[in-house]
């Protein structure tokens, strides 16, 4: 039923011209461009969380950018709400705006520093119309508190706060105007672990209390695990896993994947360790191998996987894989 | 270890003890601010200029001592038996050098060898870290690496003179998880190629539980438990690291709620008397708020900074060391 779609993002594009040239003289003569995300299609219910996992430059942070319109898209679609986002404009799109909001990963960058608390919750108030000056005190103190801050911060500056507490400013400061999506883009990758806890309690804390859907960008897998119910992982502006938690961590699919999961370290010293270990660096999103972008790294690497990008296929219980190997798998069982 | 402040002097390290045995990793885990760079900063004779003092205390290096040493002498030291690989490759390798001579200048600082002969020495041990056509890596700048090539370059330039002792201060932080794996099975086989000691300085509680072979933990420049790493991992006993363990969500098992140590550290300019860890402690006592618990040996080679052991259930009547 198409009214209980929620988020579908499809076959999003975004790709950034690269100007070549000594000092850029000559921008018009573009050559080439960097597929950041590349075709990326995938949907969010409502109320659910989807962990979006990557390394760094494979277009996962550009992906959440994009679907809230913080960048242009080179094309594709998103559908929120009823709306198709990417086309919206001008008083529309201002208006949706409400619907959406991110969370940042640097607490110390995302805020400014000559604004006070109050002012920099409140700003999205102002912004969007509300124009009472009490009910915007109101609506500041309200939403302070439910971060767990005290309202006696209001007039303080941002700098005065730890790392734990700054986030939860920016997190008061995404939800004030009662948002459904959060795009939370590594929020809490910059902090120390006793306070990361913290601030992830709290996360799932406005999930259910304000009914929430998240997509949560990270690179951290264990954190990814313990907030998400769907996971998604990017390689080289492209999803090339998604699926149910459990499946997605138990029952990996992707080469890529297994070697992400066999990577982390965990602390368990009595954990037997599989030395599965990539060989290699990512290859650089200017100049991806041909075929699956993943196959100059892959230990199952075989013929076709040089030649032809493997699509997005749904093994059941949507748990999807890009990857030859399942291919094959499948044609042999039809 | 003392720093002058607006308040007074600073203490960011205090008290602290470790040993490390010849072959022995051990892992340093704390906080931002739990005093764990410093104390490797202080081993190297590295500490921040002109104001960072070594207040008390004694650091010895197979037998020799090496606070108080002239700064020449250290620099004999350093790089020869003792060397050291930071967390981020790009601001500590030289932009304007190509790799091949950084490392063959860290070669020709200690051994009167020739410059061809220097750098033969360099492109061995970039081909040692696993860099692909070491010969023509030799001569690019830093900035054409990647990140994960970058930490290879640095651990080739720490490695080239075949320390004894290797402090690696957040060696995989700035790093891509599958390129951690790859620089940390490095670490691990070049170890046992040349036998050396490793000081492995993090936060991260999963990186010592598969790396080192004893762990300290750090906490507002002091160290509050330490322990051989299964002991520690399988019985930890200072609330805090209790707390850390608790607060670090898993890659398997059932998802449990993540317990969360309220609060936040103390600033090193306002310590609070007793215990430092007292006011975000559960088990809290008004003793701990007054006097600072002395270090209790609960087990061999397990030590807890905490007055639950003074007549605690492993409290066994030593204070240790």
């Amino acid at each position: 039923m198409s009214d209980e779609i929620f988020l579908r993002v499809r076959n999003l594009k975004k790709h950034f011209p690269v100007r070549e040239g000594f000092l850029r003289l000559r921008p018009r003569r573009t050559r080439s461009s960097v597929k950041a995300v590349d075709d990326v299609t995938f949907s969010i219910a409502e109320g659910e969380t989807l962990g979006l996992v990557g390394e760094s430059g494979c277009g996962k942070s550009t992906t959440g950018k994009v679907l809230l319109r913080l960048l242009p898209a080179t094309s594709g679609s998103v559908f929120f709400r009823g709306s198709e986002l990417l086309s919206l404009k001008g008083e529309e799109l201002r208006k949706a705006r409400q619907g959406f909001q991110m969370i940042f990963q640097d607490p110390y960058a995302s805020l400014d520093p000559r604004m006070t608390v109050g002012r920099i919750v409140e700003e999205p108030l102002r912004a969007h119309g509300v124009k009472s000056a009490p009910e915007r005190l109101e609506r500041v103190a309200e939403m302070l508190e439910a971060v767990g801050l005290d309202t006696s911060y209001l007039r303080r500056y941002a700098f005065e706060f730890s790392g734990g507490q700054r986030q939860r400013i920016g997190i008061a400061r995404a939800l004030i105007l009662r948002p459904s999506l959060i795009v939370a883009d590594e929020p809490v990758s910059a902090l120390d672990v006793s306070v990361q806890a913290q601030v992830i309690n709290l996360l799932m804390e406005m999930r259910s209390r304000f009914k929430l859907t998240y997509l949560f960008i990270a690179h951290d897998l264990s954190v990814v695990r313990h907030i998400s119910d769907r996971v998604a992982v990017m390689y080289l502006g492209r999803i090339v896993e998604i699926g149910k938690k459990d499946d997605f961590f138990e029952r990996p699919l992707h080469p890529y994947t297994h070697a992400l999961l066999a990577s982390v370290p965990e602390p368990d010293p009595l954990r037997e360790r599989t030395r599965f270990i990539l060989s290699g660096d990512v290859p650089s999103p200017l100049n991806p191998p041909e075929g699956c972008a993943f196959h100059p790294r892959c230990p199952r690497a075989a013929e076709p996987c040089s030649n032809r990008l493997p699509e997005l296929r749904d093994m059941g219980g949507g748990h999807w894989v890009a990857c030859h190997l399942y291919e094959t798998a499948q044609t042999k069982i039809i | 270890m003392s720093f002058p402040s607006e308040k007074g002097k600073i203490w960011p390290v205090d008290g602290v003890n470790l040993r490390i045995l010849p072959g022995e990793t051990l892992g340093l885990v704390g906080e931002s601010g739990s005093g764990k760079s410093m104390t490797s900063l202080a081993l190297m004779g590295l500490l921040p200029q002109p104001h960072g003092k070594i207040a008390a205390g004694s650091i010895k290096f197979k037998g020799r001592e090496l606070v108080g040493l002239e700064n020449d002498e250290l620099t004999a030291i350093r790089g020869k038996n003792i060397s050291m690989i930071f967390q981020d490759p790009m601001t500590s390798l030289n932009p304007v050098y190509t790799v091949g001579d950084q490392i063959a200048e860290a070669v020709r600082a200690h051994e009167r060898i020739t410059k061809a002969q220097a750098r033969k020495r360099a492109v061995d041990m970039l081909a040692k870290v696993g860099i692909p056509s070491p010969e023509k890596r030799a001569d690019a700048y830093p900035h054409l690496l990647s990140g994960g090539m970058r930490q290879r370059v640095m651990i080739a330039m720490a490695l080239v003179l075949r320390p004894e002792l290797l402090i690696a201060d957040e060696p995989t932080t700035a790093l891509d998880v599958t390129i951690q794996a790859q620089i940390l099975y490095l670490m691990e086989d070049l170890k046992r190629d040349f036998g050396m000691s490793v000081l492995l300085v993090t936060h991260n509680m999963g990186l010592v539980a598969e790396n080192a072979d004893k762990i300290a933990v750090m906490y507002a420049g002091r160290i509050l438990e330490e322990a051989p790493t299964r002991e520690l991992f399988g019985a930890p006993s200072h609330p805090y690291t209790r707390g850390l363990l608790d607060s670090i969500p898993r890659m398997r098992g059932a998802d449990k709620e993540l317990k969360a140590i309220p609060g936040m550290v103390p600033t090193l300019q306002d310590l609070p008397p007793g215990c430092k860890f007292a006011n975000r402690c559960s088990f809290r006592q008004t003793r701990c708020e007054i006097e600072e618990p002395p270090i209790f040996e609960t087990w061999r080679g397990h030590s807890v900074r905490c007055w639950l052991f003074y007549e605690g259930l492993f409290y066994d009547g030593r204070r240790s060391r």
